[in-house]
């Protein structure tokens, strides 16, 4: 069995495992989706339900065959519903004011909102200063089992250090404009 | 049957008729004035919040001027956000214009923030606006053409702008620059340089500490009329620097203007009373845009009341506070909602438009309101 498509990743790996200690892919796959269900309560699509039923009701390893397609859909789908890109223009310890511009729609009017310091994720909060760039998106998070919940991302962009060839040309452009005062006074 | 709507255009003032024209969407603002004789300054610059076209160029084409010619002078007072978009646009349909920058972007520190722009990474700011205006005035500059006829002239204090010697046919008119000062100037390259990149540090948005204080004031004066465009300029406690600077100097105009754009949005770091006493005729008619930003709105209740205090002419081109955001989905709205603490306003709303003018004899000045615009009562 192929599996072309994310969802699980690590699968071929697993298979291989499963493979070395005798398992079939059928007997492996099984485990995984019951152990899946174990610790997600939330995996349970129409699709899988009845063969699981039948799983957890048999007290011998059933054979489940599972079919690519159904494998095919990853855990999690992202449906965007909104995007802006924001610029701070000023910060707090607990806050941040930032202007968006709207990414979805270009002729919609600039806006501006504060921001408490939670709605980023710990990683990005050294990235908060005046003038970081951000992305806000808000969408539709779908998991596998079709639950569907609004959701908000707050992302920074990491942007580059300034290199030795960025501040050299900056340098050149610089000097270049300076030409339009040398005969001045 | 075809309904057809004909939307009204505005009049051109008449060729002895003074108009100062202040445009403000919420946030930005800018200024069109007809100095009389079918001759036309803009100052600074934004945008119309739909066409996005400058706002300067779809007033005057409303008007049927001809943009190419009739606009003489183009001041860029700073290059705030708020101030200069668009006007690398204005200049580039201003073919005979000449452009007025503050005397404070010729120097290297500045020129290095505006040659870095380009490759921060980061969506369009003053500073690149301001760069594509140096690259086309430095276009314009054609070999053989005569140093600095094209531009930019140099703004500072007590610098005349224009007419730049070329005689008036029908009566007395100039402008003159009445800030940044020298002192103001040298401040601000330092705090320019603090902020230039550096050589491992993370890229960012080019963030300028406070260019109001190298901000272009302007005095103009055609026939009788006076006005006193006050662009951001903030007061100082220093007397080099600021208003104060203004008031001291020696070889500032004299007369009083009735027609005052008041510096930055309204705002008490920018009052001076000073300058009501001695700069301005008793109740003169002052214009106001106001201004987001940092999560504050300009200007406050205070501000307005203060401004009320000294006049009762004062005229707004928006409302101040922000407006209300574009409504999108239910679950954005209600996510956005969540997120923000309802903090979230549109900056930008309709255009509004407070339009002045006056006879070049003098008289009476007649107030017109267009859009958002609105006269202040408490």
């Amino acid at each position: 069995m192929r599996l072309s498509q994310g969802g699980l990743p690590t699968l071929g790996r697993r298979q291989q495992q499963a493979s070395d200690s005798g398992m079939s892919s059928d007997d492996y796959l099984n485990d995984y989706f019951v152990s899946r269900v174990r610790t997600e309560g939330d995996l349970s699509t129409s699709a899988f339900k009845p063969k699981l039923a039948t799983a957890d009701a048999s007290s011998s390893p059933p054979k489940i065959i599972v079919r690519s397609p159904q494998l095919a859909p990853s855990t999690h789908k992202f449906s965007l519903l909104q995007s802006w890109e924001g610029v701070v223009s000023a910060v707090s310890e607990a806050e941040f004011v930032a202007i968006l511009r709207d990414l979805s729609k270009s002729n919609q009017p600039e806006e501006q909102a504060t921001f408490p310091m939670d709605a980023v994720a710990e990683p990005d909060h050294s990235l908060v200063a005046l003038g970081a760039v951000f992305y806000w998106v808000i969408g539709y998070e779908v998991t596998v089992t079709g639950t569907r919940k609004t959701v908000s991302i707050l992302r920074f962009r990491r942007l580059p250090a300034w290199t030795k060839s960025d501040l050299l040309t900056a340098k050149r452009e610089a000097q270049r404009l300076s030409r339009l005062f040398d005969t001045q006074d | 049957m075809t309904l057809k709507t004909k939307r009204r255009r505005h009049e051109p003032p008449e060729t002895d008729q003074v108009e100062i024209s202040l445009f403000g969407p919420g946030i930005g603002e800018c200024v069109v004035a007809h100095l009389g004789a079918g001759e036309w300054m803009i100052v600074d610059s934004c945008r119309d919040r739909m066409s996005r076209v400058p706002v300067a160029l779809q007033y005057l084409a409303d008007l049927r001027v001809d943009v190419p010619k009739a606009v003489k002078l183009v001041v860029v007072s700073h290059w705030h956000d708020d101030h200069i978009q668009g006007a690398a646009d204005v200049i580039r349909a201003a073919e005979s214009t000449s452009v007025a920058c503050s005397s404070a972007v010729r120097h290297e520190e500045f020129l290095a923030m505006v040659g870095a722009s380009p490759r921060a990474m980061m969506q369009s700011s003053g500073v690149s606006e301001m760069r594509s205006i140096l690259a086309l005035i430095q276009e314009r500059n054609l070999p053989g053409t005569r140093a600095g006829s094209a531009g930019p002239v140099l703004a500072k204090a007590n610098v005349n702008l224009w007419p730049n010697g070329s005689a008036r046919k029908l009566y007395d008119a100039e402008v003159q620059a009445l800030s940044p000062s020298d002192g103001a100037c040298m401040l601000s390259w330092r705090a320019i340089a603090d902020g230039l990149p550096e050589l491992g540090v993370p890229k960012r948005r080019a963030v300028v500490l406070s260019p109001n204080q190298v901000a272009v004031v302007v005095w103009v004066s055609a026939g009788r009329v006076r006005a006193l465009l006050g662009a951001d300029l903030e007061e100082s406690a220093s007397p080099t620097m600021g208003w104060r600077a203004i008031l001291a100097s020696p070889t500032r105009p004299t007369d009083r203007a009735a027609i005052f754009k008041v510096p930055h949005h309204g705002s008490i770091n920018a009052d001076s009373p000073q300058v009501w006493e001695r700069m301005l005729t008793p109740e003169p008619h002052a214009l106001l845009a106001p201004f987001a930003s940092g999560g504050k709105f300009l200007p406050t209740r205070s501000d307005v009341t203060r401004l009320l205090s000294r006049t009762p002419n004062v005229h707004c081109t928006a409302p101040s506070g922000g407006f209300s955001p574009p409504f999108r989905s239910s679950a954005v709205e209600k996510m956005a909602r969540q997120v923000t603490g309802g903090t979230r306003k549109a900056i930008r709303g309709p255009m509004g438009h407070v339009r002045i003018r006056g006879r070049i004899s003098g008289g009476s000045l007649s107030v017109h309101y267009c859009g958002s615009a609105f006269r202040a009562t408490l």
